[in-house]
C-alpha cells in the first residue's frame, strides 16, 4: 500500500513538473512579430488583441462570427477573445485591472462604465467616433446612457429595455380584457394590478403579477427593473447634477412607488416573494416582464409555449410617467492597451453600422443604430415595435456615475427590504438615500 | 419487546436522515436527464416529481460536445491541477507540521502563532497582492499559478501538528540513539504511524481543489486551461440558467469525488476519531 502510493506521488510529481515547464511560456503577450512577409513594414507585424466579455452563448456566437470576418479583412490582427461567467465577470475585470494587466478591449454594462472611466482604465472614443464611428446613426438615449463627463467611453453593441409580457390564455379564461399594444395607451400599474387581483390562484400556485423578470435577484437585473417604477411615480434617485440622492430618493414619489411595491408582496400577495424558476414559461407567473431576448429563450426551451395563442406582449405599465429602463453591453477599449488604433477598428467592426445589422440578426437584440432599425422590417412589427417605440419615447438610462455600484446594490437592497423583508417605507429609504451618498462620498476623496 | 421498538426507531431515524442527506443528490442526478422545461415543471407530489417523464441524454451530449467548451478537457484540468496539489502538498505539510510538532529550533512558537493566525485573514484579501505576485512572475494563465500558492495549506499543517504531537517522544529518541536522521525518523516511524491522517487531508486537499472557483476564474485567461467549477459557473449566464447543464455537469463533477471518499472512507473515518480521541 505505501509503496504503491509513494510510487504514485513521485509519477504525479514528475507529469506535474513536466508540464508546469511546457506551460510557463505561453502567458498573454499581446504582441507577437511575424513579420517575415512584407520586409520591415510595421503593418507586416501581428497584433493579437486580448477581448473579455461575460459569457453568454448566443451573443458569444454572433461575435465569433463578427471575429471570423474581422480577422479576414485584417490579417495583422488576431482576436484572442475570451469569455468569463458572468457571476464574476466584474471580479476578474477588477482584478485584472489592479494587477494593471487588463485586456485590450473590455465589454461593460452601460453604468459600470463610469466607475472604469472615472479611474481612467479605459480611454475616451469620441475622436474615434469623429474619424469613422458614425455617431449620429446612435440612439440618443444610448449615447447619454454610454457619456461620462461629456466624454463618450464606450461603443455601444446594442439597447435594450423591458416590457410586459402576459399570459393571453389566463387573461382569457378569467375575461380580462388585453393590454393595448399601442405604448402611448400602456396600462396603470392600478389597472395591471386589478389584473393580477384576478388572475392570482394560490391554490395553484399562480401568480398575478411577478414585477422583476427574474425575481429578488442578486445581480443587476433587478434593479434595472425596479428603478422604473421609481421614475414611473415622478421620483428621482439622483439630483440633476448626479451629486445627491437627499430630497429626491427619498420624495413622497419615491415613498408612493415604494408603498405600492410593498403592497405587492405583501397586503395584495400577488407577486411572489420566491419567483419559482422559468414561473412564466411554466404558467406560474401571469404577468410578467422581459427583455427582446426572451423570445429566443422560450422558442429554445419552451417551444411549445407560443406568442399569440399563450402569450403575448405589451408596452411596460405606468403611473405618472410612462418610463422604461434602458441600457445594455457595449465595448470599452483599455489605457493599458498597446494597440488603442487596432483595438478601435475591431470595436468599430462590431459595433458599426454593418456589424450592428449581423449582431441584429444574431442575437435579436434591440439595436442601437438607427441605420439597423431602417434596414429590418421585423423592427416596425410586433412585437419588436413595443420595444422599439417604448425605447425611442420612453427611455430612460440608469444614471451614469462612478457611484453606480453603490446606487445599484442600494436600488436592490431597498426593493428586497420593502417587498420581501416588508420592512417600513421611510426607513428603508432613508436607509438607501445614506448608502448611495456613502458611495458618492467615497468617489469624491 | 423493547429492545426491537429502539432497534426500529434508530433505524427510522438513520433512513429519514439518510433521506434528507441523499434526496438533494437524488434529485440532481434525475434533473440532469430531464429536458430544460421539465425540470421546474413539477411542483406537486406525483412520480412526475421523483423521475422524469422524458428521458433524455441532452444535457449530457450538450456539456460534452460543446467544441468551445471542452468539458472533458477542463475535468482533466482540474483532476491534474487537484492530484498535483495534493501530493505536494502533503508532502510539504506533512514536512512542515513534523517540524514545528517535534524539532526544537528557535522562534518556533512564534512562528507557529504567525502561521496560525493567517488562518483568519479571509481569502478575498490576499487574492489580489497573490494575484500581482503571480503577474511579478510572470505566472499568470498557467497551471504554475493554480499549484504552488496552493500547496502550502495552514489548516492542513495545524492538523498535522495536532496528531504529530500525540506521537511518544521516547520513539522519535529511541530512533535518534539507533543513528536515524530526523529525514529517516519522519519516514519510516512517524509517517507510516499518520497514514489515517495523512489520507484525510489528502481527501479534504483533493476536495478543495476540485472545488476551487474564484483563484483559477482570476488567473486563468484561456479557455482550454480552465478548470471545472469555472466552466459549471458558466452555464449560468446574464439573462438564462442552462439548469439542464448545470445538473449534468454536477452529477458528473461529483463522481470523482464520490469514488475517492468511497474508497478511502475508511481511513478518512479513522483519522477523524484518531485525531480527536487521542491526547
Amino acid at each position: 500500500m505505501k509503496k504503491s502510493l509513494l510510487l504514485l506521488l513521485a509519477i504525479l510529481v514528475a507529469i506535474g513538473l513536466a508540464a508546469c515547464s511546457s506551460n510557463s511560456n505561453s502567458s498573454s503577450g499581446t504582441n507577437s512579430a511575424s513579420g517575415s512577409e512584407a520586409a520591415g513594414e510595421p503593418e507586416a507585424e501581428t497584433v493579437t488583441l486580448s477581448f473579455w466579455r461575460h459569457d453568454y452563448a448566443p451573443e458569444a456566437e454572433a461575435l465569433k462570427k463578427l471575429i471570423a470576418s474581422f480577422e479576414e479583412k485584417h490579417p495583422n490582427i488576431k482576436i484572442d477573445f475570451q469569455m468569463i461567467p458572468n457571476d464574476q465577470y466584474e471580479t476578474k475585470v477588477r482584478t485584472a485591472l489592479a494587477g494593471g494587466n487588463p485586456p485590450d478591449i473590455m465589454a461593460l454594462d452601460a453604468p459600470t462604465l463610469a466607475s472604469y472611466a472615472n479611474q481612467e482604465a479605459i480611454i475616451p472614443l469620441d475622436d474615434y467616433f469623429a474619424k469613422d464611428g458614425n455617431k449620429d446613426d446612435l440612439l440618443k438615449p444610448v449615447i447619454e446612457g454610454l457619456t461620462f463627463n461629456g466624454k463618450m467611453y464606450a461603443a455601444p453593441n446594442n439597447e435594450g429595455t423591458i416590457v410586459m409580457f402576459y399570459n393571453k390564455k389566463m387573461f382569457e379564461e378569467k375575461g380580462i380584457p388585453l393590454p393595448s399594444k399601442n405604448v402611448d395607451e400602456a396600462w396603470t400599474w392600478d389597472q395591471v394590478l386589478d389584473a393580477a387581483r384576478k388572475l392570482n390562484d394560490p391554490s395553484k400556485g399562480v401568480y398575478g403579477w411577478s414585477p422583476t423578470p427574474w425575481g429578488f435577484a442578486g445581480h443587476e437585473g433587478a434593479p434595472y427593473s425596479e428603478m422604473a417604477f421609481l421614475w414611473q411615480a415622478g421620483a428621482e434617485i439622483l439630483s440633476p447634477d448626479l451629486t445627491t440622492s437627499k430630497g429626491y430618493l427619498d420624495s413622497a414619489e419615491a415613498k408612493k412607488a415604494m408603498t405600492f411595491w410593498k403592497s405587492l408582496y405583501n397586503t395584495e400577495k400577488v407577486s411572489p416573494k420566491e419567483l419559482p424558476q422559468d414561473a412564466f414559461w411554466n404558467g406560474k407567473v401571469a404577468i410578467h416582464v422581459d427583455g427582446p431576448f426572451a423570445f429566443s429563450y422560450q422558442e429554445q426551451n419552451f417551444p411549445d409555449f407560443k406568442m399569440g395563442t399563450d402569450y403575448d406582449v405589451a408596452p411596460l405599465w405606468k403611473d405618472k410617467n410612462m418610463i422604461g429602463t434602458t441600457g445594455s453591453w457595449g465595448m470599452a477599449i483599455t489605457s493599458k492597451s498597446e494597440h488603442p488604433d487596432e483595438a478601435w477598428q475591431f470595436v468599430n467592426w462590431v459595433t458599426g453600422v454593418e456589424g450592428s445589422k449581423v449582431w441584429y440578426e444574431e442575437t435579436k437584440n434591440l439595436p442601437a443604430r438607427q441605420s439597423t432599425f431602417d434596414s429590418f422590417a421585423e423592427l416596425k412589427e410586433y412585437p419588436m415595435n413595443i420595444y422599439a417605440e417604448q425605447l425611442a419615447k420612453y427611455g430612460h438610462p440608469r444614471p451614469v456615475t462612478p457611484a453606480y455600484p453603490a446606487i445599484s446594490e442600494a436600488i436592490r437592497l431597498l426593493f428586497e427590504d420593502v417587498g420581501l423583508g416588508n420592512a417600513d417605507v421611510d426607513e428603508s429609504l432613508a436607509k438607501a438615500v445614506k448608502k448611495i451618498e456613502d458611495g458618492i462620498a467615497l468617489q469624491k476623496q | 419487546m423493547n429492545k426491537n421498538l429502539l432497534v426500529i426507531v434508530r433505524t427510522v431515524v438513520m433512513i429519514a436522515i439518510a433521506v434528507v442527506a441523499l434526496f438533494p443528490i437524488y434529485w440532481m442526478v434525475m434533473s440532469s436527464f430531464r429536458t430544460h422545461e421539465e425540470i421546474f415543471k413539477y411542483t406537486t407530489l406525483s412520480p412526475e416529481l421523483f423521475m422524469p417523464v422524458r428521458w433524455t441524454l441532452q444535457n449530457y451530449k450538450d456539456i460534452f460536445l460543446d467544441p468551445s467548451k471542452p468539458f472533458g478537457r477542463y475535468m482533466l484540468n482540474t483532476l491534474f491541477v487537484a492530484a498535483f496539489v495534493t501530493a505536494c502538498g502533503l508532502v510539504v505539510n506533512a514536512m512542515a507540521a513534523f517540524a514545528f510538532a517535534k524539532l526544537r529550533f528557535p522562534f518556533k512558537k512564534l512562528l507557529l502563532t504567525i502561521f496560525m493566525s493567517s488562518l483568519v485573514i479571509p481569502y478575498e484579501v490576499i487574492m489580489i497582492p497573490q494575484y500581482l505576485l503571480m503577474r511579478d512572475l510572470s505566472w499568470i494563465n498557467t497551471f504554475t499559478a493554480l499549484i504552488v500558492p496552493q500547496i502550502v495549506w495552514v489548516f492542513g499543517i495545524f492538523m498535522l501538528v495536532q496528531f504529530f504531537s500525540d506521537v511518544p517522544r521516547d520513539i522519535l529518541d529511541a530512533g535518534r540513539m539507533d543513528g536515524a536522521g530526523w529525514l529517516r525518523i519522519f519516514g519510516k516511524i512517524v509517517l507510516p504511524t499518520a497514514v489515517p491522517a495523512m489520507i484525510t487531508l489528502g481527501i479534504m486537499t483533493f476536495l478543495n481543489q476540485w472545488d476551487s472557483f474564484l483563484w483559477p476564474l482570476v488567473v486563468i485567461n484561456e479557455e482550454k486551461k480552465q478548470v471545472i467549477q469555472v466552466a459549471i459557473s458558466s452555464f449560468q449566464s446574464l439573462r438564462n440558467i442552462s439548469w439542464g447543464k448545470i445538473m449534468a455537469a454536477t452529477s458528473i463533477s461529483s463522481v470523482p469525488v464520490l469514488v475517492l471518499f468511497l474508497f478511502l472512507q475508511r481511513y478518512y473515518v479513522q483519522g477523524i476519531t484518531m485525531s480527536g480521541v487521542k491526547g
